[in-house]
């Protein structure tokens, strides 16, 4: 097999297809490459060696038997841990579903299957999708295969590592304030939020609902494309899917950019602090230029206020959501003497340091008395920075600014301080609440060697200009000749 | 006055925070002091219960000192005056649709159940919730 394990998922396809490797080959390499790194990087919470090759055997079935294989069909992908897999463990990271094991799969598992696709395992997240460095999960800290002392940014930790280690092509994560960009942006992978709606949360276990939106994630745009274009659509299961029909993401890759305007938040960038990210997004925005794109200036005067708008409203949709573990349907059950007792037993048992604080605020932000003050309040300002963006793309096509304020940090560095995590979320925080689509494409690595993140946002259901865009970045500054060089 | 914990150079009133711009993270901020605490332990301990959560007294207290800087940061949003704004509650326009009322397979019992910490005889099993004179 040529290129393993870096080649792309159209390479493996290809492979596949034409029969010069077989579906099975493939997996087994992969499998033993994440059984290997596994102890190392902790990407994966559970490896399905026995589903994933019963998988890649069906391929090469259909293949043998001269049936059309799928657009994935072959493909090996890692998949994280809170979308349910039928008969595989999904933990969430949380001890209070330890052992669940769900009767059905997510929308997105489905169509992951029915596109031949290969599920090698559950990757590791911060438990319940809450967290910017992957610290928060009950079994291990995933590393970043960059600098194996640096977070790999969360939630999505373990699927953007996993691809960027080369353990997998593809990967599913989950997105509710910037979990699939901060940890694509911190390992040198492109991720994208689709837009709200875009994708069905069916089997997406809920964090906070009016948020949440699974995403793809690979190490180029065009995989990422692809696995959206896989995983995008309308179902009926989720009642804020989208009656809407999914875009040519793939194809969106291969147009130019020329007389598209960028919108650039200067003040924004001017004011950054670490020097390398600056360097690097201005850096991209000139080629984007050489590339005939317009660099146009746009602001938004609100954007800086959504750290304290989004962890109201997402941790009260989450005090609400994470109600229903109360240790009666599934998962742990800590009995006490009474029904109250093993409720707060469990969930006193169940739920980590991070989970029980966002429980928490989320209650108090609900709490009689305190409702408008907090709640109500967050939802208005929602409003105000969701009219910033309907302004600037009066005057752009795409919003640009870095994903993060700085490339990865250590591990440890910001666990003391819970407000300190937050705030590393600040510019991926605004597109989410605005529920607009989002992608996260690497644009060239800082002095210590560790990559930077571009972030790009679009109008409602334009995730193809995301495509257009970050491929002309991904050419001119991209880092898919460069692999994390502790494991190649 | 005191100086921003995270740009290190813009100085901030002695309320802990003040809104400007934050080169790093768009908005400045120091650790309030607690002498004027944002939350009481006393609410802390009133929001466990409403979430059926238990803390011990040192988490009580720790959860009392972080929910306390967060809201203090939070603060910031007072400079906005949105009254009259309109609340988003939905990012995307969005109606409830109606789906077709047609029977369909639910999920097996069996291999729900299979799930449930306690089961017994096709139902959840749980703690006693009504005592019964006998």
């Amino acid at each position: 097999m040529s290129g393993f394990p870096w080649q792309s998922a159209f390479e493996i396809r290809e492979q596949v297809a034409t029969g010069s490797v077989s579906a099975v080959e493939v997996t087994r390499a992969y499998l033993s490459r994440a059984e290997a790194l596994n102890p190392t990087l902790s990407c994966f919470l559970t490896i399905d060696h026995e589903g994933a090759l019963a998988a890649a055997s069906q391929v090469d079935h259909k293949r043998a038997a001269g049936e059309a294989l799928g657009p994935l069909a072959g493909v090996p992908i890692a998949v994280k841990d809170n979308l349910c897999t039928r008969g595989v463990r999904t933990t969430c990271a949380s001890k209070i579903l330890g052992g669940y094991i769900p009767p059905y799969d997510a929308h997105v598992v489905e169509a992951l299957r029915a596109s031949g696709a290969v599920l090698l395992g559950k990757t590791n997240l911060d438990e319940f999708a809450m967290g910017s460095s992957n610290e928060n999960s009950a079994f291990a800290n995933v590393h970043n295969p960059w600098a194996l002392d640096r977070a790999p940014g969360g939630s999505s930790g373990g699927s953007a590592a996993s691809t960027a280690a080369g353990l997998a092509p593809l990967a599913l994560g989950s997105d509710t304030g910037g979990s699939v960009r901060q940890p694509a942006a911190f390992c040198g992978i492109t991720a994208i939020k689709p837009t709200y709606g875009r994708v069905s949360r069916y089997g997406l276990v809920a964090f906070a609902s009016s948020l949440d939106q699974v995403g793809p994630m690979a190490r180029s745009v065009r995989e990422a494309s692809q696995l959206l274009e896989v995983v995008a659509g309308h179902d009926r299961r989720d009642a804020t899917s989208a009656e809407r029909d999914t875009g040519n993401y793939l194809a969106a890759c291969d147009r130019r950019v020329k007389g598209l305007r960028v919108g650039v938040v200067r003040d924004l960038l001017d004011g950054l602090q670490d020097a390398d990210v600056r360097a690097s997004i201005e850096t991209a925005l000139g080629a984007l230029e050489q590339e005939g794109a317009v660099l146009v200036d746009v602001a938004l005067p609100h954007a800086k206020h959504a750290v304290s708008v989004y962890y109201l409203i997402a941790t009260a949709e989450a005090s609400s959501n994470l109600a229903r573990f109360d240790g009666i349907r599934y998962g742990l059950r800590v009995p006490g003497k009474d029904l109250t007792e093993t409720y707060t037993n469990t969930r006193a048992e169940g739920f980590g340091p991070e989970v029980r604080r966002r429980i928490m605020l989320g209650t108090y932000a609900l709490s009689a008395g305190y409702y408008d003050a907090f709640y109500l309040k967050a939802q208005r300002v929602r409003t105000l920075i969701r009219r910033d963006y309907d302004a600037a793309f009066e005057r752009c096509d795409v919003v640009c600014t870095p994903t993060t304020p700085t490339p990865a940090f250590a591990l440890g560095e910001k666990t003391s301080d819970p407000l300190e995590m937050y705030l590393a979320d600040i510019f991926t925080l605004p597109p989410s609440l605005a529920g607009l689509p989002a992608i996260s494409t690497p644009s060239g690595l800082s002095a210590e060697g560790l990559p930077v993140g571009l972030q790009l946002v679009a109008p409602p259901f334009e995730e193809e200009v995301l495509c257009s865009v970050s491929q002309a970045v991904e050419d001119q500054c991209g880092l898919l000749d460069q692999h994390p060089a502790a494991l190649s | 006055m005191r100086r921003c914990d995270l740009c290190l150079r813009k100085r901030v009133n002695s309320r802990g925070y003040e809104v400007g711009e934050c080169p790093g993270a768009w908005i400045c901020y120091v650790r309030r002091p607690m002498a004027d605490p944002k939350i009481t332990l006393e609410q802390v301990l009133h929001v466990a219960k409403l979430a059926r959560l238990t803390l011990s007294d040192e988490e009580a207290r720790q959860m009392q000192e972080q929910l306390d800087a967060i809201l203090g940061y939070m603060e910031g949003l007072d400079e906005l005056d949105v009254f009259e704004v309109p609340p988003t509650f939905h990012s995307i326009a969005m109606d409830a649709p109606l789906r077709p009322d047609v029977p369909e397979r639910c999920s097996d019992r069996a291999e729900t159940l299979a799930q449930a910490p306690a089961s017994e005889a096709g139902g959840y099993a749980v703690p006693l919730v009504l005592e019964v004179d006998s």
